[in-house]
């Protein structure tokens, strides 16, 4: 018998003027120690049908099923109490966000030893059960050093949350995990580690595991069986992985075609560019020769930065992060910087933006571009959740009337008027204006990154900072938004500087390449 | 460490330019302390003289440093009008007007977090519905006119409370205490309200977050959520709101001295003002702005201390 049988689930919320159906019907199964993949684009619904097996959506959200039954007992019909006591000791969840899932207040050992404490798994001294937080981040890749249990999530890496994520949900042995989408923000290396965890884990104590992901490669080879989403609906179920594949890139065929066509009918002369190309080859090179006369926007000469370290003893060390960086920007390129993760980039362009004051070196800007716009990789964290889309962007357009006033400008436009360039950018991210009434915690993450890229543009910076602005949205998404990338760069005539892991999508939008590693400018490509 | 050493620097320079601005402004105003000491019908010969005893004449730069030079050793001067050293007479009104504070603040603390949090735990539920209505109101009433209400029932009709004369709390504490509960209440009552909204929005909006998600994926439950997660976070976003309304409450009310019969500052300032009792004045506006400097630095240091994504490796 199934551990897990979902029936006819459904869920959907209030929205202005009715309800809005986001899953419709939705029935599965998941066996004893089989692990199920589930794939989908992004906004198919399967954060929340995997939310609802635990009923851990937000109460706006109305969940409604036939009958979800779990180890022979009816998760529907069950109170709050009865299913807390099964939420972290039976059903463990890991989620996408590694940056932003940790309370950001608590330090490591506390947070990862919370369900021992909340399942009242007693242990009899107190250092046996830091034994057993420490044998929890072992399991899930981390060296359990003093240092590591007294850190705040602040002080380590995405990667490195998002192990203390999983040794968080395994510490009470669950017998269901659900995993949604943990890799989507990690580098391939860390991605393939923690895919093994995974399947290690199966091996040594038969957990289930649902295994979220838009990337089919990844879930086929993790996944014993595969399901797929769409549009708040199951697909047929699919017994072989080939015919999984040929539909998805079905779906992804007719999603190119749609953006191709919307594209089409603004810019009808760029699409008869791209058919070419050979041609375009050419053209590109002889871009690459003019972009050597074209003005210098930014130069960053020998820029040095070490983060002071300070032991639980009081000792100060200096950690280099950036060692002698030079770079030198010019208008209207897209220059892509790509390194591992913890190579110094992020600190790189915080120091390039003024976030960071650096030890040494010098930034120079040429007038006009004096402050760069910045999005992040993950948007829920630079934007505040509970506030409206239209509010955030509005926000933005008198950020930069102050910012301009600092310059001497003078020029603050009429409320209307700003409203006017509100809606106008939306349109220019290709986002409804619907939208512009929503909250950002009701966005799905690729809309929530054309949100930041707007609230970046809106100002009409001279240098937009896009840090790993792609890599935690899935592959669908992430072609849209960078062809919506360069489509904006042509338009408002600014220069990017594009910060990636991921070498493949560098290649895919940069005019010039540098490469970093260990804080310094290794090869220019 | 330094990072504080840092911060008091700032508050010092912060306080003597806004001792300077105020020592400016009283010199450039029109009027003459010594004319209107001695009445209208002195002789230029009477005002002069006293000029020079008051210490009125010179540049106001050379006044300023000399008040200072003074001012370090503790001696603010003299007043005008009562012939005492102004530390004497502000000393005495400040213990009525802080023992006040002290007593709103702590009302305000203890009924602000839990109202908070109730109003919070169902956003837009019949409970937050109704604090919204009453926040709103407590934040519309006047002072006075609750100062009056309160008097009447509670004092006057129910005489829960003594409401005769002020009571010293070193003469008799308990006495200084149900006095004070009632202008108290006055006090705290606006102040909480605001309290109450600001935290329930922080608190709101904080349920937002991821972490959030989180917590209640490993088996939190609704409560334990709020204490053990959200709460903290909540608390930290309103710290300078909390600081400010402190510092607003330590200047005093004016309104709510003059109705309940406090010899409070905020009487003594109003007063001292109608006397052009310049060295008083100059040292109640020094009072109530080194207030606000002093409770936003103590606010930025708290923030270094409960916030671990606050750097303290400076
Ligand atoms: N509060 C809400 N109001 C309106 N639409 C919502 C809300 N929350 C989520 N949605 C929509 O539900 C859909 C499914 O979201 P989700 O389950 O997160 O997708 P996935 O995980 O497959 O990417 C998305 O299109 C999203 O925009
Ligand atoms: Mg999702």
């Amino acid at each position: 018998m199934a551990l897990l049988s979902v029936k006819k689930l459904n869920i959907s919320v209030d929205v202005p003027g009715g309800e809005k159906q986001l899953v419709r019907d939705v029935s599965f199964e998941v066996g004893k120690g089989e692990i199920l993949g589930l794939v989908g684009a992004s906004g198919s619904g399967k954060s929340l049908t995997s939310m609802a097996i635990a009923h851990i959506l937000r109460r706006e959200y109305k969940v409604s099923a036939e009958e979800i039954l779990f180890d022979k007992r009816r998760m529907d019909l069950m109170s709050e109490g009865e299913l807390c006591d099964i939420r972290g000791r039976e059903i463990a969840y890991v989620f996408q966000e590694p940056m932003t899932s940790l309370n950001p207040l608590l330090r490591i050992g506390r947070q990862v030893a919370e369900p021992l404490e909340i399942h009242g798994i007693k242990f009899s001294t107190k250092v046996e059960k830091t034994e057993a937080v420490k044998q929890a981040l072992k399991e899930a890749g981390l060296e359990p050093t003093r240092d590591l249990l007294r850190a705040y999530p602040h002080q380590l890496s995405g990667g490195q949350r998002q192990r203390v994520m999983i040794a968080m949900a395994f510490i009470c042995n669950p017998s269901l995990l659900v995993a949604d989408e943990i890799t989507t923000a990690l580098d391939v290396d860390t991605t393939n580690v923690i895919a093994e965890l995974l399947l290690e884990r199966r091996k040594r104590y038969g957990t289930s595991i649902i295994f979220i992901s838009h990337d089919t490669k990844l879930v086929e080879r993790v996944s014993d069986r595969i399901l797929h989403m769409k549009n708040g609906e199951m697909l047929e179920n699919h017994e072989s992985p080939e015919e999984a594949e040929r539909e998805l890139m079905a779906a992804k065929r007719a999603e190119e075609a749609e953006i191709r066509a919307m594209e089409g009918s603004e810019t009808s002369d760029e699409d008869t560019d791209e058919q070419s190309a050979s041609g375009n080859k050419i053209a590109g090179r002889d871009k690459n020769n003019a972009l050597n006369a074209k003005k210098v926007i930014l130069e960053v000469k020998n820029l040095s930065f070490a983060y002071s370290d300070r032991s639980v003893l009081g000792k100060v060390t200096l950690k280099p992060v950036l060692k002698d960086v030079s770079l030198v920007l010019r208008e209207g390129e897209t220059l892509g910087i790509v390194g591992k993760s913890g190579s110094g980039k992020s600190t790189l362009v915080k120091t390039i933006c003024g976030l960071q004051k650096s030890n040494e070196g010098e930034i120079i800007y040429a007038p006009g571009s004096e402050f760069p716009q910045m999005v992040f990789q993950d948007p829920y964290s630079s934007l505040n959740p509970a506030r409206s889309v239209g509010r955030i962007l509005y926000e933005a357009v008198r950020m930069g009337e102050r910012r301009a006033a600092m310059k001497g400008e003078k020029k603050r436009v009429s409320k209307t008027l700003a409203r006017q360039v509100v809606f106008d950018m939306l349109k220019s991210v290709d986002l409804k204006s619907e939208i512009a009434y929503r909250k950002i915690s009701e966005l799905s993450g690729g809309e929530r990154q054309r949100v930041a890229i707007a609230t970046a543009l809106i100002t009409r910076p001279g240098i937009v900072i896009l840090d790993e602005p792609v890599s935690a949205i899935d592959a669908n998404v992430q072609e849209q938004i960078l062809a919506l990338l360069k489509k904006l760069k042509e338009t408002f005539g600014c220069s990017y500087i594009f910060i990636s892991h991921d070498p493949e999508v560098i290649a895919k939008i940069c005019d010039r390449v540098l490469v970093i590693e260990d804080g310094s400018i290794k090869e220019k490509r | 460490m330094k990072y504080i050493i840092k911060k008091i620097a700032s508050l010092v320079i912060t306080l003597l330019i806004i001792s300077f601005v105020t020592f400016l402004a009283f010199a450039v105003i029109p009027g003459d302390a010594a004319v209107s000491k001695l009445g209208m019908d002195a002789t230029p010969e009477q005002v002069e003289e006293l000029r020079e005893e008051m210490g009125l004449k010179g540049s106001v730069m050379s006044r300023y440093l000399r008040w200072l030079g003074n001012a370090a050793r503790g001696n603010f001067g003299k007043s005008y009008r009562y012939d005492m050293p102004v530390t004497e007479l502000i000393s005495e009104r400040l213990g009525a007007t802080v023992g006040l504070a002290c007593v709103s603040l702590v009302l305000i603390l203890v009924f602000s977090v839990p109202l908070s949090l109730l109003s919070a735990a169902k956003p837009n539920g019949a409970v937050d519905n109704v604090l919204t209505i009453l926040t709103q109101i407590g934040m519309a009433i006047p002072q006075f006119f609750l100062g009056i209400v309160l008097t009447l029932v509670f004092g006057i009709l129910l005489s829960w409370f003594k409401t005769g004369s002020y009571v010293s709390p070193s003469v008799d504490f308990g006495g200084f205490l149900s006095f004070m509960i009632l202008p108290a209440i006055s006090v705290a009552i606006p102040k909480m309200s605001m309290m109450v909204k600001y935290l329930r929005d922080c608190i709101v909006s904080e349920k937002k977050n991821d972490y959030v998600r989180t917590a209640k994926a490993k088996g939190n439950g609704e409560a334990a959520i709020l204490f053990k997660h959200v709460l903290k976070n909540a608390v930290i976003s309103a710290i300078t709101f909390f600081a400010m309304i402190t510092a607003e409450v330590l200047a005093g009310s004016i309104v709510v001295e003059q109705v309940f019969g406090i010899p409070g500052l905020g009487r003594l300032l109003v007063n001292s003002i109608n006397n052009r009792d310049f060295p008083v004045v100059n040292v109640i506006v020094l009072y109530m702005a080194a207030l606000v400097v002093i409770m936003n630095t103590l606010a930025d240091i708290s923030y270094r201390i409960v916030d671990p994504r606050v750097s303290r490796a400076d």
